[in-house]
């Protein structure tokens, strides 16, 4: 029934697509043959995707002219085999990404060993890296979904995570404005979603109001009609809020092993019995599979795979703090060409203020057959420039572009659950935007599979009494008074040794950092945890001293140390070698 | 918190820096510090062990370090005070600075005058839009200079320069007598960015290929670069379809501009010119925030080091006056203007009144043969000398008195 | 024949110095030093070396030298190979010398930093 509905689609919107589908007895629409371009294969899965009845979509499709590269999971199983088993955990997490984490820190509070895998060599080496830091009101989602759900409560969330985790936010709240009378049927069916989404706080404006709330549009002269006001919008530093909840779960005793490839998934009668790892095999009864944009692989490794998670690039940009953006709220103007050119299925970014006041651009929102694919492109970074709505910041501000790899599946729904087919296999899957924003719900709610689970089993779950919430922030010297800093100098003079002269970040921050729970390794894991080459130079003047602490730090040499993963060496070799010998 | 009072604080042990100090203490200033993020002074000509410096100054054909070891050698033999690993972190228009150190936390220095000296930085990838990956191995001339000169390190084995810029040639040759195999230089505008002597001297000296009016189009390599497309440019600087060519390499070295750091001179409200990315200057090469001047590169970016030291001499002599309440200060200036193949002059105002000489510092918008520079005020000519020949990467300087009302123009004709 | 710009001044000229009757002709100059400098390059290029050398008992790492005056060009790989193997001690001055007559060319290598 359901498949002569996704056949009589497909004919009709697709004649000249050569596909075959098939259908299995939960639904599962599973598309093979070869079409003519990647974005018709894109489309071919949403549309299917979208036929009513139909759970989920696998495709298997093709397209003329496209590689679509496959990872080779063989030799991590070959590798982990060979090792034998390593730990025996109660819960292992696949991916140390937002989800991973979170899920990590919230576990974290019962009395369970807990192992996450982390392909990176640092929490944040996917997804989560490259973000712009919305925790999103929840407004802009589809009524009804579980991804809808979970952002607005995962909003809520956060207040928590913010106070436990000192986590930097900018409680900025978002103005949508509207110039012309025209726009407000608009505005209203917006104000009407966020109601019926539950979001809190939701208020049409008139224009005195919003300048009210925002100053800076009055002397930038935005002409303004109306506005809807969200004001549970944040924003947050993705790549700090995962090193805290992964600082945090550490001191919980979970432990992250980085550089882990996932081999295999065990199982055994229907149930999982852990995973074989490139460093061997552990064994647990519950895998979390928060794999990002290879979830699909682990996914069939447990023999359920039921969806297919493909690859759509956001290139964002960063300015220059020294220009403060003119709007410290997220202010977005609803022009009708504004909304031109984005990717309808994800809610491609626009201007945002970021906590440290950095104007951030985009991410855009493109389709890609490489997931791994994050390289930037002139058309793409061009759409991500005509997001910048700020009179007083042009493309001479840049200080960095980047792009990063959202998962998403063919439903455009987060994947929240216990596997029907493998027990014990949880999928957190298909968590693209808002996935920051959801995190702290994703990983209430897989506690809450995890525990109802041990209930089933007549096991009752309860909260470790040591369990220690509060994760201190380090010290940020540049945010201290100078009388303040003179006594911290005074206490420990390794504060007083600036390294990162653009953000102004001292030895003392980067030892501290060194020191933390999830100590970072390489140079960019320095930078993400304290901001030292993040600035307008880029680390033009400092990533030859992070190079000189990191090799200090961990006893190594400096051609040791990588930028981020174990092929990226800075310094190839040393010079005068012969010289050097003889001394 | 340690508070002092200084009559002049130098902020940069740079060329420009200790040129100032030094002055300053020629000119009767009595307590001169100067303030130094680094282990020692010098600055950048730390790195630069190249020769050619000092041809103007001394006569002679110096390194970049032994250039700066004789200032260094001069201030060592003076009272200046010098404050070393100690940076300013926040700078006030009323001359009250904030710097810190390990040795001694933070200072708190009231001030009498300032001499900006902190040079400039390097333009990065993002910032010329290189497109394609983000791996290990590119960086910017200035820290691979570092990294081979000063660390004794090899960023790469086959490298790729883009940017003709001096310090990118320089960089090529020193890549190549490092045993580096510099595969060629590619050029986005029309013209080389470098001198002539440096284009012969680093690269025909090594038949080390120039390529004009092409860019590295997309970076390669997920970890660490293992290539780059290179792509010929129209003359609106667009890639012309069908040129891109792969070139292998583990090493891109950029070499694309420098740009003034002005963060302290923002921080004090000193308004910038967007020309030259510099504060606005005075003849005395005082800013906008009356008692601060500016020398050296963090003015505008300059092609010869006795330029900058030039600077820093004017500047401190321009503070030695307002320490005693003369100087520039407070009064009414005379605009001055860039002329007919004029992209730029340092200063953009002179302050009224008679005066015997203004040194002008000019950059010419094209290249061009024999020419006549002028500086004029009110139909009448200042000044004029002659150049044999005009090319935007260098500086021109003209000395010219001045006096009277109304606009100062300087201009460059081929005759 | 060989072609040369001329680094003399910024006019850059382009030299073109040939043998004719068993004597060097450059053709292309504009002044006398440009004729001097196209001879010099054809019969007998010389060139100043810069480089660094190991610095043994200190926290700098390499000390920069300079040739104390220019070498023929064809023995400047030969000179560079005698530096790279050469490593020294502080306390050194500017101008003091770090390898004498290097490799037979009469010409001094020297450091161009002071380190107490």
């Amino acid at each position: 029934m359901v498949l002569d509905m996704v056949k009589q689609m497909l004919s009709e919107s697709f004649p000249d697509e050569n596909i075959s589908p098939s259908i299995d007895e939960r639904n599962i629409v599973t598309l093979r043959g070869e079409c003519s371009d990647w974005n018709t294969l894109i489309q071919i899965g949403h549309k299917a995707a979208a036929v009513e009845g139909v759970r989920n979509v696998v495709s298997e499709m093709t397209a003329k002219g496209v590689t679509i590269p496959r990872r080779d999971y063989e030799p991590f199983r070959e590798s982990g085999e060979k090792i034998g088993v390593i730990r025996k955990a109660d819960v292992v997490i696949i991916g140390a990404g937002i989800s991973g984490c979170g899920v990590a820190r919230e576990l974290s509070r019962y009395p369970l060993n807990i192992v996450v895998v982390e392909r990176g060599n640092d929490v944040a080496s996917g997804a989560s890296r490259a973000n712009n830091g919305c925790i999103h009101h929840g407004q802009e989602c589809k009524s009804g979904t579980l991804k809808t759900r979970l952002n607005v409560e995962g909003n809520r969330g956060y207040r928590r995570w913010e106070k436990e985790l000192h986590l930097n936010v900018l409680d900025c709240g978002a103005l949508q404005i509207i110039q012309e009378e025209s726009q407000m049927p608009e505005l209203k069916k917006r104000y009407e979603t966020a109601l019926r989404n539950d979001v809190e706080g939701a208020k049409i404006l008139t224009p005195e109001e919003t300048r009210e709330l925002e100053p800076g549009l009055a002397k930038t002269n935005v002409p303004i009609y109306a506005a809807l006001w969200l004001p549970t919008q944040r924003q947050i530093e993705p790549y700090e809020t995962c090193v805290a909840l992964a600082e945090n779960a550490t001191v919980n005793g979970v432990e992250f092993l980085f550089g882990c490839e996932v081999g295999d998934v065990l199982t055994e009668d229907g149930k999982t019995t852990g995973i074989v790892t490139s460093q061997g095999i552990i064994q647990a009864p519950y895998v979390i599979n928060a794999a990002g944009v290879y979830a699909d692989d682990i996914a069939k490794m447990a023999g359920d795979q039921f969806y297919t998670i493909h690859g759509r690039k956001g290139t964002i940009v960063i300015m220059d703090k020294a220009k403060k953006p003119s709007y410290p709220r997220l202010v977005s103007q609803l022009t009708p060409e504004y909304h031109k050119g984005k990717n309808v299925e994800s809610k491609g970014g626009g201007m945002h203020p970021t906590p440290h006041m950095n104007l951030l651009l985009g991410p855009s929102a493109m389709e890609v057959p490489d997931k791994e694919d994050n390289s930037t492109t002139k058309k793409d970074l061009d759409y991500t420039m005509t997001c910048n709505q700020d009179p007083n910041i042009t493309s001479a501000d840049t200080i960095r572009i980047f792009a990063g790899v959202r998962p998403a599946d063919f439903k455009e729904d987060f994947i929240v659950e216990m596997s029907e087919i493998t027990e014990g296999f949880i999928h957190v899957a298909a968590i693209q935007s808002p996935g920051l924003a959801s995190a702290p719900a994703i990983a209430k709610r897989v506690v809450r599979i995890v525990t109802d689970d041990y209930r089933k089993k007549g096991k009752n779950l309860i909260p470790k009494a040591d369990f220690v919430a509060e994760r201190k922030a380090g010290v940020c010297f540049h945010k201290l008074s100078h009388e303040e800093q003179d006594k911290l100098i005074k206490k420990d003079p390794r504060y007083g040794n600036i390294i990162c002269r653009c953000e102004q970040i001292s030895e003392g921050e980067i030892l501290d950092a060194m020191r933390s729970p999830v100590p970072p390794r390489s140079v960019d894991a320095i930078k993400h945890r304290t901001r030292a080459g993040m600035g307008r130079c880029q680390g033009g003047f400092c990533q030859i001293k992070v190079i000189e602490l990191l090799a200090r730090e961990f006893g190594t040499e400096w051609t040791d140390i990588h930028l981020r993963g174990e092929d990226s060496p800075i310094l190839l070799e040393k010079n005068r070698k012969e010289a050097e010998k003889g001394r | 918190m340690e508070k002092m009072k200084v009559d002049l604080a130098v902020i940069g042990g740079g060329p420009a820096g200790m040129a100032a100090a030094l002055e300053a203490k020629r000119q009767g200033v009595e307590k001169v510090v100067i303030i130094e993020r680094d282990k020692k002074l010098g600055g950048i000509l730390q790195q630069c062990i190249h020769d050619g410096f000092g041809l103007h100054r001394f006569g002679e054909r110096l390194a970049g370090t032994e250039y700066a070891q004789r200032f260094i050698d001069q201030v060592k033999e003076t009272d200046i005070q010098v404050f070393l690993e100690t940076m300013v972190i926040e700078m006030t228009a009323d001359r009250e600075i904030y710097a810190c150190g390990k040795k001694h936390g933070m200072l708190h220095i009231s001030c009498g005058a300032i001499v900006e000296a902190m040079g400039c930085r390097e333009r990065t990838a993002s910032q010329v839009s290189l497109y394609g990956k983000r791996p290990a191995g590119v960086y910017t001339a200035g820290s691979v200079q570092r990294f081979i000169n000063m660390e004794g390190y090899l960023p790469g084995k086959e490298a790729v320069i883009l940017g003709s810029g001096d310090i990118g040639l320089i960089m090529a040759r020193r890549m190549t007598l490092e045993g580096i195999h510099v595969k060629g230089v590619y050029e986005v505008m029309s013209s080389p960015g470098g001198l002539t002597r440096n284009i012969v001297q680093c690269l025909d000296d090594y038949d080390i290929p120039l390529t004009l009016s092409a860019t590295v189009n997309e970076i390669h390599g997920k970890e660490r670069i293992e290539g780059v497309t290179i792509a010929k440019l129209d003359e609106n600087r667009n890639v012309i379809e069908g040129t891109e060519e792969y070139v292998s390499c583990d090493l891109l070295v950029l070499a694309v501009g420098l740009i003034p750091e002005n963060e302290l001179s923002k921080g004090a409200g000193i308004t910038l010119d967007g020309k030259t990315k510099g504060p606005v200057l005075d003849e005395n090469f005082m800013t906008d925030v009356p008692g601060i001047y500016a020398a050296g590169n963090v003015s505008v970016v300059y092609d010869l080091v006795d330029y900058v030291s030039q600077s820093g001499e004017i500047a401190a002599r321009g503070a030695a006056s307002y320490l005693k309440g003369e100087g520039s200060a407070g009064k009414e200036w005379n605009h001055v203007a860039a002329g007919e193949n004029v992209n730029f002059v340092v200063p953009s105002k002179v302050s009224q009144g008679d005066k015997e000489k203004v040194s002008f510092f000019l950059r010419v918008t094209k290249p061009l043969k024999k020419s006549k520079v002028e500086v004029m005020q009110n139909g009448v000519v200042l000044a004029s000398k002659q150049i044999m020949h005009g090319a935007p990467p260098e500086m021109v300087a003209i000395d010219s008195p001045v006096s009277g009302e109304g606009t100062i123009t300087v201009c460059v004709r081929e005759v | 024949m060989a072609e040369y710009t001329c680094i003399v001044c910024p006019l850059s000229c382009q030299l073109a110095v040939s043998e004719e009757n068993g004597e060097v002709v450059v053709k292309g100059n504009g002044c006398k030093r440009g004729e001097a400098h196209g001879k010099n390059e054809y019969l007998n290029p010389m060139r100043m070396i810069t480089s660094t050398v190991v610095i043994a008992n200190r926290e700098e790492k390499r000390l920069a030298v300079i040739s104390r005056g220019e070498v023929p060009k064809k023995m400047v790989p030969e000179c560079l190979e005698e530096i790279y193997r050469t490593a020294v001690e502080a306390p050194v001055s500017c101008g003091d010398v770090i390898i004498k007559d290097v490799c037979h060319t009469g010409v001094d290598i020297v450091s161009t930093v002071t380190i107490e």
